[in-house]
């Protein structure tokens, strides 16, 4: 009789969740996982922060709305994709990295009434939510940094691979550092290509490289090869660095008292935007950009300096030794440009 | 400015001297006789290990030591395998890596919560160990042709029942070079901790096989195997400053084109080791 009891509350408090009709969230990381204090860790923030709310409006704990995997290898995501879709008690399932688009495009088609969202690539299917980012305005920002800062007048980029993405940043940076500096001609933006992600050893040395043809400030934009920029830059005090993505004086807080600023690609906005947008039942799918001049109208950004500006410039943890005056010069260089790019009056052209 | 400035003959070296140091140690453990492709797995461990000393105990001494040592204890558990169990030495040798590359992921999670990635730590100057490395070199050129137990070496990875006969032991020399090629190996990886200041899961990157091929290159003989690695790091180190006047695409490929050509062209001509990669068994009635 007592097991009948237990039963029937069970069945009760299954039937009294389902009603209400709790959202969940599933979210698939990249292979990098959690802990890599850039992609994954923020994608991971976006997620658990709508996770927070939900579980507070709804009053469950974040582990009755919020489930995530950590694929070991692209091999592992069809597989982690399915059996999200297969529960069908999600309300959205994020996918981060763009490895996980082609996969994401055959196995949505056979899940229709399931919502995706893909970070970072476009996935065309009809129920996938594509977010891209405008990465040439953090690079662009970046650009205007270096142009401001550089005493020889000539600038560096680290690239990880000569590939689409890595030279759209080098477009915006090249832009910025020339808008900033009329000085800088086309000639002045050293380039190089690690052809790596994580070879920081090659990092290094490319960033020595570039230090000694005369660079003093470098934009890494090769993921873990450009921890090599920094421990470059601690070899002397004339050499700066710039970091991708989230500040990296934070992400990498030995270096602060060498990088300068970082670009921002506000992932953990977009996974978080796009969660709640499900829930509200405002979401919808199609491809979505990211950034200054853009469907959402916010999402890239760059960390310079003690104050946050606005949505676009923000503090930074950096502890470089800059004068007071050069940073209130370069900050109201940074705003003029984000004013420029969201007027339309400067255009950055990219590929 | 040019290309051919002093950077970049100082930037080859240092990208030459893990490569070459690896070279050495896989000179040793061949010339006995004993395959050892875990160099890159007992670099990566060196490099590890490094890390995490010189972070907890802030003394870089501390970590070179723990380095060589970790090198060392992967060495011996390489010659246990493939001496003393008979095991395939390739297939040893990946296990090491394997093992290395899973517990370095696992490792930097639980000790710093990162993945795959140490914090910065205290280093020493890099350029020490460029000096012991090239010290060593020199050392092992004569310490292999000149000495009798260089001789003794030699034979057991020649003949090794002549060495058994002769009243060598053929299985503690096996094991004791395999060693000897994991210490160098972990000094290895102590200079590219060392070099950065932190430590990176993809740090050795490679060089551990490069390594191999710049002994094959050097024909089993520790200084022709400095020079192929010196080489090796100055086309890497040239492609860098070839960026700005060709595509990184084809300057990126340079080093791996020339490791292409000169092992077509050594490999017939290497004098390898004759019992090299096959288990001694000692007589049996």
């Amino acid at each position: 009789m007592k097991r009948l009891a237990c039963l029937g509350i069970a069945v009760f408090l299954g039937l009294f969740a389902f009603g209400q009709d709790i959202p969940k969230i599933g979210l698939i990381l990249a292979t990098g996982g959690l802990g890599d204090r850039s992609f994954n860790d923020q994608s991971y923030w976006g997620a658990e922060r709508a996770a927070q709310e939900l579980a507070a409006r709804y009053e469950v704990s974040t582990k009755d709305v919020f489930s995530y995997v950590e694929p070991r290898s692209i091999a592992d995501y069809e597989a982690f994709q399915r059996e999200f879709a297969r529960a069908g008690e999600y309300t959205i399932i994020v996918c981060i990295g763009f490895d996980q688009a082609p996969i994401l495009e055959e196995v949505a088609p056979d899940y229709p009434d399931q919502k995706f969202v893909v970070i970072d690539a476009v996935a065309a299917a009809d129920n996938v939510a594509s977010i891209v980012f405008n990465d040439w305005e953090e690079a662009f920002l970046c650009g205007v940094v270096a142009g401001m800062l550089t005493n020889t007048g000539k600038v560096g980029v680290e690239g990880g691979m000569d590939i689409p993405l890595i030279r759209r940043f080098v477009q915006g940076y090249t832009q910025g550092a020339m808008w900033a500096n009329p000085k800088i001609t086309e000639d002045d933006v050293l380039v190089r290509y690690v052809g790596a992600w994580n070879n920081p050893t090659l990092g290094k040395e490319l960033a020595l490289e570039m230090y000694q043809a005369g660079a003093d400030i470098i934009y890494g934009a090769a993921g873990k090869s450009h921890l090599g920029v920094f421990a470059a830059a601690e070899e002397n005090p004339a050499w700066w660095a710039l970091g991708t993505d989230v500040d990296q004086a934070w992400s990498a807080p030995e270096h602060a008292d060498v990088i300068v600023a970082s670009g921002l690609k506000r992932v953990d906005l977009a996974v978080y935007t796009e969660i709640m947008k499900a829930v509200e039942g405002t979401w919808s799918a199609g491809v979505i950009s990211y950034g200054m001049v853009s469907d959402i109208g916010i999402g890239t950004g760059i960390a310079f300096g003690p104050w946050t500006i606005n949505d676009y410039i923000t503090a930074s943890y950096s502890e470089a030794a800059l004068p007071n005056s050069l940073v209130h010069e370069i900050l109201t260089k940074l705003v003029e440009a984000v004013d420029g790019i969201m007027s339309g009056s400067i255009v950055i052209e990219h590929e | 400015m040019g290309i051919l400035s002093l950077n970049l003959f100082i930037s080859a070296l240092r990208l030459a001297t893990p490569i070459a140091l690896v070279a050495l140690g896989e000179t040793y453990s061949e010339r006995a006789g004993v395959i050892n492709v875990g160099v890159e797995g007992m670099a990566l461990a060196g490099a590890l290990s490094c890390a995490i000393v010189a972070y907890f105990t802030g003394s870089p001494a501390l970590a070179l030591i723990a380095a060589i040592g970790i090198g060392a204890s992967l060495g011996a558990l390489h010659a246990v395998w493939s001496v003393y169990l008979r095991a395939d030495h390739v297939v040893s040798g990946a296990a090491v890596n394997l093992l290395v590359t899973g517990f370095a992921l696992f490792l930097t999670r639980v000790i710093w919560g990162w993945r795959g990635t140490s914090p910065s730590a205290p280093t020493m100057n890099a350029w020490i160990l460029v000096g012991v490395g090239v010290f060593l070199i020199a050392l092992s050129q004569v310490y292999i042709f000149r000495t009798p137990w260089g001789l003794r070496l030699r034979v057991v990875g020649e003949h090794p029942r002549a060495a058994d006969t002769a009243g060598i032991n053929v299985y503690r020399t096996r094991l004791f070079y395999t060693v000897l090629n994991g210490a160098l190996c972990g000094l290895a990886g102590a200079f590219l901790f060392n070099n950065l200041g932190r430590f990176t899961d993809g740090m050795v990157g490679g060089r551990g096989f490069i390594g191999i091929a710049a002994m094959v290159v050097g024909n089993y003989r520790p200084l022709p195997a400095l020079l192929a690695a010196y080489l090796f790091g100055f086309v890497d180190a040239l492609q860098m400053r070839l960026q700005e006047y060709i595509p990184s695409q084809f300057s990126l490929m340079l080093p791996y084109i020339l490791t292409v050509i000169v092992l077509a062209g050594f490999l017939g001509r290497a004098q390898v080791p004759k019992a090299l990669g096959k288990p001694y068994i000692k007589e049996q009635g």
